[in-house]
């Protein structure tokens, strides 16, 4: 037995050999016709490549950047964020405030999900309930909390309350994507998750995980007509890879390409360099709460004189990223330009150190995460560099995303970090609260006078008061300086030359207004 | 023999045991998933909640029998980002990395043990300094590096394969490429080595002596004594070949076990991580049981039995 086995050693070679040569003959014609399939390009579907895979298609469940760039192209929300920032009608046809803290939607007739099923109030109202069903043991809620009391009144009318006037309802009434009660009830919460049905522009196909999601035109959605028929999602974590993807001419879209390959996409014939204004606000956050020279109001003023912030952006970010004052750009709701930004002015910088008794500098760490934003250990190292001119010496501690955020939210940091926040409102309320408000997330400065004007901006409508309370607060943030200010980073795409698409600011890839050239 | 195979089961178990110890350890120590998973505006109070819903407030050693009892009967918990139970994913993500890695091991055995033959038989002539040089490169150089090579010039300069993706033979090409060429060399280099050795022995003397064809010499009894190093070698650049498979699958976005590993690692997806090291580990523990047991095939003097 044992020696016949040993006789049909290299017979069992030569065969394996002879499968493995047979498996290439025929694959052949599959490997020329990849190409060829290429060639004809209005056949395939448009590709977009971003770097994350959604955990799941379920809203309910899933709120994630790059699972919402899927999502907003299968389901609608009563409200629509326009690529300009502005909440307009989209499920609900009209809607009207009552007092300070109620909303009623009346819903458009005649919109059905993908499956047939009739969009209805009810179906509203199981949108919003369902995140808070305990046995679907959803995390969103926390956005949601603010809402109370929702209400059928008729087959198309809903009302929504909130706990307290709350300012910045209507950016949440514009994320809160419809699902459908009478499918989830057959299907069930596991499939829902991995196959969505909605009333969205585009309707799902199918997943394969790991690789792509494949959805298709909806030819009958309410609100435009679609003109890609079929869009296709992949997911390639290597930067370099992507850009390779699109150059090769297998992708139209590419998210998040190193800023260093926009020559190479731009010297490409059939691929264009894309960039939107972006929501992430870049800083150093400065902790004042735990004790270091950095708690020292002057010490944080005088690092921000001592950073050319104009020459970071022109160089590290090809000019392509807008300086902020005291975090905010003026896209953003709250912006006033009475407040101008620190000048670089490294002798003043040196003077207020002085001032506040460290005449030779001092030494401090600042944590940072390497390959999250765009040129990050440089722009770091660019920091270190100027401080180092006025006598501090900055040693950066580089951490892997994840060990970085857990030491973030941990309040655990160095007394200096470097972070990207995004503002996905445009309102200086948001970043504001992590950035600037006693006890916030991030640890950085507690200052009573800029609190209670935050909170009087928080729970009011009206924005005029809000816009005055803004305006009150900015130069005492400006003067508290809990941050490093520097710029707001853009968003980068690569394109294909047949895709017309305009990137929006918000960064989310919504599809429904692409089209072929 | 059984009884060489059950006593090396059970020392491939508490590998798996001590490997899994390892991860679970290493994971708690590495960062808190619970922030990770909700949103930034998340209050504390649903942090802490959070973590009692998961069993995180739970002492560590606690946590660690636990996990120890579940993983017994392969239940590692539902992936803290997806829902679903982990070793379903780790599972379904089996198929293409086993496809990467079988594609690459062959491909190149394929290329490196005749090399490794023509460079022994034309020791010190330019052949072989040119395959020894081949080989010190190939295996010097970062299987990453490989990758994006072969991609810049056969997907974008010269753009005759994908450079990315998944499902078509020709997806194949280069991510196999890139393992197969780091592997070529070791393959190369331990194939020559050991068939310089085996040519040297009197028997082969004695068949040239005889007549017999240089064909059939090299072919049937030079190779197989040359064997044992190489089906060695071979098995040992198995663990390359997975750890190849982890960089190579998330540069060409190819979805396997190493892609999936990686995501889950970076997202601090505890059950997938341990579930995806967990079937790894078993894979290459009994491969190297099944190699173990080839050697007294290709060679029935060995009996790794007897030993």
């Amino acid at each position: 037995m044992k020696s016949m086995l040993v006789q049909s050693a290299p017979r069992m070679i030569r065969g394996a050999v002879l499968v493995f040569v047979l498996t290439l003959v025929l694959a052949a014609p599959a490997l020329a016709g990849g190409r060829a399939e290429t060639a004809t390009a209005p056949q395939r579907p448009l590709v977009v490549v971003q770097s994350a895979e959604p955990p799941g298609l379920d809203p309910s469940l899933h709120r994630e950047g790059p699972t919402y760039n899927v999502t907003i192209n299968i389901f609608d929300s009563l409200l629509r964020k326009t690529p300009d920032g502005r909440n307009v009608p989209a499920l609900a046809e009209s809607f009207e405030r009552e007092g300070d803290r109620a909303w009623v939607f009346r819903l458009r007739q005649g919109v059905t999900f993908h499956n047939g099923e009739p969009l209805t109030a009810e179906a509203v109202k199981f949108s919003i309930d369902r995140i808070f069903d305990p046995a679907l043991e959803s995390r969103r809620g926390n956005d949601l909390r603010w809402m109370r009391n929702v209400q059928v009144i008729d087959d198309l009318t809903i009302r929504i309350e909130a706990e307290e006037p709350f300012a910045l309802a209507e950016h949440y009434f514009s994320e809160l994507q419809i699902i459908p009660p009478q499918h989830i009830a057959e299907v069930g919460n596991e499939a829902f998750n991995a196959a969505p049905v909605g009333t969205g522009p585009f309707r799902f196909v199918r997943w394969d995980r790991g690789n792509r999601i494949v959805l298709e035109r909806n030819d009958n959605y309410w609100r435009t007509a679609i003109e890609i028929p079929e869009l296709e999602f992949r997911f390639i974590d290597s930067a370099s890879s992507r850009v390779a993807t699109l150059l090769a001419g297998e992708a139209d879209l590419i998210a998040d390409p190193p800023i260093t390959a926009r020559t190479q996409i731009e010297q490409n014939p059939n691929t264009v360099f894309a960039t939107a204004t972006g929501t992430r606000v870049m800083f150093v956050g400065l902790d004042a709460v735990q004790e270091s020279p950095v708690s020292d109001p002057r010490v944080r003023r005088a690092m921000n004189y001592a950073i050319d912030n104009d020459a970071i952006v022109s160089s590290l970010l090809f000019g392509l990223a807008e300086a902020t004052t005291a975090h905010l750009t003026p896209a953003d709701f709250g912006y006033t330009s009475a407040v101008s930004p620190f000048p670089y002015d490294p002798t003043r910088a040196r003077a207020l150190l002085a001032e506040a008794g460290y005449p030779n500098g001092f030494s401090v760490t600042m944590d940072i995460t390497s390959g999250r934003y765009i040129n990050d250990v440089a722009v770091a190292e660019a920091i270190a560099g100027y401080l180092e001119t006025v006598g501090i010496t900055v040693n950066i501690e580089v951490f892997e995303f994840g060990a970085f955020n857990g030491r973030l939210f941990g309040k655990q940091t160095s007394p200096m970090y470097l972070v990207g926040w995004g503002n996905p409102l445009f309102d200086a309320a948001y970043i504001w609260d992590f950035t600037a408000r006693s006890g916030s997330l991030l640890r950085s400065i507690e200052n009573p006078a800029i609190d209670t004007l935050l909170a009087q901006a928080r729970t009011t409508t009206d924005q005029s008061v809000r816009e005055r309370a803004f305006h009150q607060v900015k130069p005492l943030i400006r003067e508290a300086a809990p941050s490093i200010f520097l710029y707001k980073q853009p968003v980068l795409f690569g394109m294909s030359n047949r895709l017309v698409w305009e990137p929006r600011s918000d960064e989310f890839l919504d599809m429904s207004y692409a089209s072929f050239r | 023999m059984i009884a060489y195979v059950l006593r090396r089961i059970v020392q491939g178990l508490i590998a798996v045991i001590i490997v899994l110890s390892i991860v679970f350890l290493v994971l708690n120590l590495s960062g808190d998933p619970v922030r990770l998973m909700l949103p930034p505006t998340a209050s504390d109070e649903s942090v802490a909640e959070m973590r009692t819903l998961m069993g995180l407030d739970r002492p560590l050693p606690v946590r660690y029998v636990a996990f120890l009892q579940r993983s017994a009967v392969l239940d590692f918990g539902r992936s803290i980002q997806t829902r679903r139970p982990a070793i379903s994913m780790v599972q379904e993500r089996l198929p293409a990395t086993v496809q990467l890695s079988v594609t690459a091991l062959f491909v190149a055995t394929l290329i490196g043990v005749p090399l490794g033959m023509i460079a022994a038989l034309r020791r010190g002539t330019w052949v072989d300094r040119v395959a020894v040089l081949t080989s010190m490169v190939g295996q010097s150089t970062p299987v990453f590096w490989i990758a994006l090579l072969l991609i810049f010039v056969f997907g974008v300069a010269f753009p005759i394969l994908p450079p990315s993706g998944f499902g078509r033979p020709a997806h194949l090409v280069l991510p196999s490429a890139s393992i197969a060429l780091f592997l070529v060399a070791g393959i190369t280099r331990i194939t020559r080595t050991s068939t310089i050795d085996v040519l040297s022995r009197p028997f082969v003397t004695v068949f040239r002596s005889r007549g017999l064809s240089e064909r059939l010499i090299l072919g049937k009894h030079v190779l197989r004594n040359a064997a044992v190093p190489i089906v060695t070698e071979i098995g040992l650049q198995l663990r390359f070949v997975i750890g190849g498979s982890v960089v190579v699958e998330s540069i060409f976005g190819w979805p396997g076990i190493g892609q999936l590993l990686t995501r889950a690692a970076f997202g601090r997806d505890f059950p997938v991580v341990v579930a995806a090291v967990f079937v790894i580990a078993l894979c290459i523990i009994a491969v190297n049981l099944l190699l173990d047991l080839l050697y007294s095939v290709i060679d029935p003097r060995i009996k790794v039995w007897a030993r």
